[in-house]
């Protein structure tokens, strides 16, 4: 199966520096795009990743800005390729977060919302606090109690599953409890929409600031779950296809072993690559991560 | 302290005999109370609220039957109190039968709710039991300033909430139930929501068992089979009463049932189940 993966822009979040790249910087206001991804090709119709938040003022409740420009926003996005919510076969949710499920209210029922239940669940939990807005998650319980309009996974005890042709769920094991990367087959390798576990590209994986091992990238500084799975659910997302597709960043190449070699440069994946300056993983150029005491460590 | 418990009948429904106890004459229709407790000696408190109305229950396919002087205001003006006057709700789960009037209380009314359960109600995984008008309600509160208040008790253990009211993990049922434990003049009470409907058919002469102080399964849980057990034994352990919430309540003695109770812990007793002792051959 062949699929094509359209980048949907829908808005821009105004956030802080260190809720993005753990340890970062803090009070240094970052703007990051918030994306959805549709997904054309499929034999049941278009599939859209993800529906942003539901107006500026729900992610002004989680203390950032939000702005939607001319020509950004979901329905927007939509009408340009002629579009209606209705036309869409099924929502796959990555996780629930404000920016993340906002607008799954302007589907119909025949739009079937799939999201692992584990996600469903820490959503009306408390733990996430405003991060789960009230109105989208009492949408998604309408849903739940309406027939054929909701289809949960127990990827925590199945293991990945295939849901269309072409296109398959698995836990992402960090992020929230209940986050799922969703991998899609293009016929250029397998994309893998790998929910916020990556934010940014750059700062986490290409250059990760103060990280001295390896091959060992930065997590983000949003997580419920702990450091190990974090870490480890970045390197899951980094093995899991020729094509890494966050939810707020450029979606970027991926060569053989997880190393970051270029990133989308248009709206198609696949599609246009700008190639990264240096591909070398953890090792900017100019050594500029590396704290100069590493020297100290090295054998001569 | 020595608080008093209060049997608040909310309403009675009928519904499939094997439902209530595993394998008990299916296919025969019984009916069944629905009991809130209201705890007295402190700021009131209440556990359970009930349906919300008598048609909901045909959602699963039971029959909701109040009778006129049922209902959770004229239950509570029995004691002369109102929905203001209660400090804090209590919940041993959240279905349908336990959660339904929760909106009539006001906002400075707190809830209090294992969180697990809260998640467990929107899981899907027990169906129409967990009806969105209800859980809607307290995704609501959960967002409003100490509406709720969460517990954590499968890593916190037990948590107390007033001096002699604490509330357990219940570990069978539903995934996130809780028992509330209070202490009254006569002994702990159990209110143990659904993890016992049945106290004579599941506890005094639990129905197909073999082995001796084996209760009986309930027809509906979501739990394993050995979850189960171990929640009903966890109930009938270190308790002097116990209040399930669709029977009136028991008392233990050691783990056996040794006679019965109507509306009031402590109160007199309305029958004895006296044990035969055992005696050397």
């Amino acid at each position: 199966m062949t699929l094509r993966i359209e980048i949907l822009k829908l808005g821009s979040v105004e956030a802080d520096s260190s809720s993005l790249v753990d340890y970062r910087k803090p009070a240094v206001p970052v703007v990051r795009p918030t994306l959805a991804y549709l997904i054309l090709g499929g034999a049941e119709g278009p599939i859209l990743v993800d529906t942003g938040f539901r107006d500026p003022e729900a992610i002004q409740s989680t203390g950032r800005k939000a702005t939607v420009a001319q020509g950004e926003g979901l329905e927007q996005e939509l009408a340009r390729r002629g579009l209606r919510p209705a036309d869409i076969r099924y929502i796959f949710h990555t996780h629930l977060h404000t920016s993340h499920a906002g607008k799954d209210d302007i589907f119909p029922a025949s739009t079937t919302v799939v999201m692992n239940r584990r996600e469903l669940e820490v959503g009306c939990g408390g733990l996430g606090g405003p991060s789960y807005p009230a109105r989208d998650m009492k949408h998604l319980l309408d849903r739940l109690h309406t027939p054929s309009a909701a289809w949960l996974l127990d990827l925590h005890y199945s293991g990945p599953v295939e849901l269309v042709p072409g296109i398959a769920a698995e836990l992402t094991g960090g992020h929230t409890e209940g986050s799922m990367n969703l991998l899609a087959e293009t016929d250029d390798g397998i994309a893998c929409i790998c929910s916020d576990v990556v934010c940014d590209v750059q700062a986490q994986i290409v250059a990760p600031r103060l990280q001295l091992n390896h091959r060992e990238p930065l997590i983000s500084g949003t997580t419920a779950v702990s450091r190990a799975r974090e870490m480890a659910a970045v390197k899951k997302a980094l093995q899991s296809g020729a094509w890494l597709l966050p939810m707020h960043d450029a979606p970027a190449r991926i060569a053989p072993g997880g190393v970051v070699i270029g990133r989308v440069a248009g709206i198609h994946v696949p599609g246009p690559v700008t190639p990264l300056e240096s591909v070398a993983m953890n090792r900017p150029a100019d050594g500029s991560g590396v704290p100069s005491t590493s020297s100290n460590l090295r054998r001569e | 302290m020595s608080l008093e418990i209060k049997l608040l009948d909310l309403g009675d429904i009928e519904l499939d005999s094997s439902f209530l106890v595993i394998a008990r004459n299916p296919g025969q229709a019984v009916r069944a109370p629905v009991f809130g407790m209201l705890i007295l000696g402190a700021d009131p408190m209440i556990v359970d609220t009930g349906y919300r109305n008598p048609q909901i229950m045909q959602r699963l396919g039971m029959r909701g039957i109040p009778t006129p002087e049922q209902g959770m205001e004229k239950q509570l003006a029995k004691y002369g109190l109102k929905l203001g006057d209660v400090r804090y709700l209590l919940h041993t789960h959240l279905h349908i039968d336990h959660a339904g009037t929760d909106d009539l209380f006001p906002a400075n009314t707190t809830v209090v709710v294992n969180r697990r359960e809260l998640e467990y109600s929107v899981s899907g995984l027990m169906g129409e039991q967990y009806p969105p008008e209800d859980i809607k309600h307290l995704v609501d509160r959960l967002h409003a300033k100490n509406g709720l208040r969460l517990l954590d008790l499968e890593i916190s253990g037990d948590e107390e909430i007033i001096p002699g009211v604490v509330c357990q993990a219940a570990y069978a049922h539903t995934e996130g139930a809780m028992n509330v434990l209070v202490d009254t003049a006569e002994g702990r009470a159990c209110i143990c929501g659904d993890v016992i409907y049945d106290i004579n058919d599941q506890l005094a002469t639990p129905m197909w068992q073999v082995g001796e102080m084996e209760p009986a399964y309930t027809g509906n849980h979501g739990t394993t089979k050995r979850g189960e057990k171990g929640g009903m034994k966890r109930v009938m352990s270190g308790n002097r009463f116990v209040l399930p919430a669709h029977d009136r309540p028991g008392v233990l003695d050691h783990g056996q049932v040794i006679g019965r109770l109507h509306d009031s812990i402590p109160g007199p007793l309305i029958g004895a189940l006296p044990r035969r002792k055992w005696m050397p051959v």
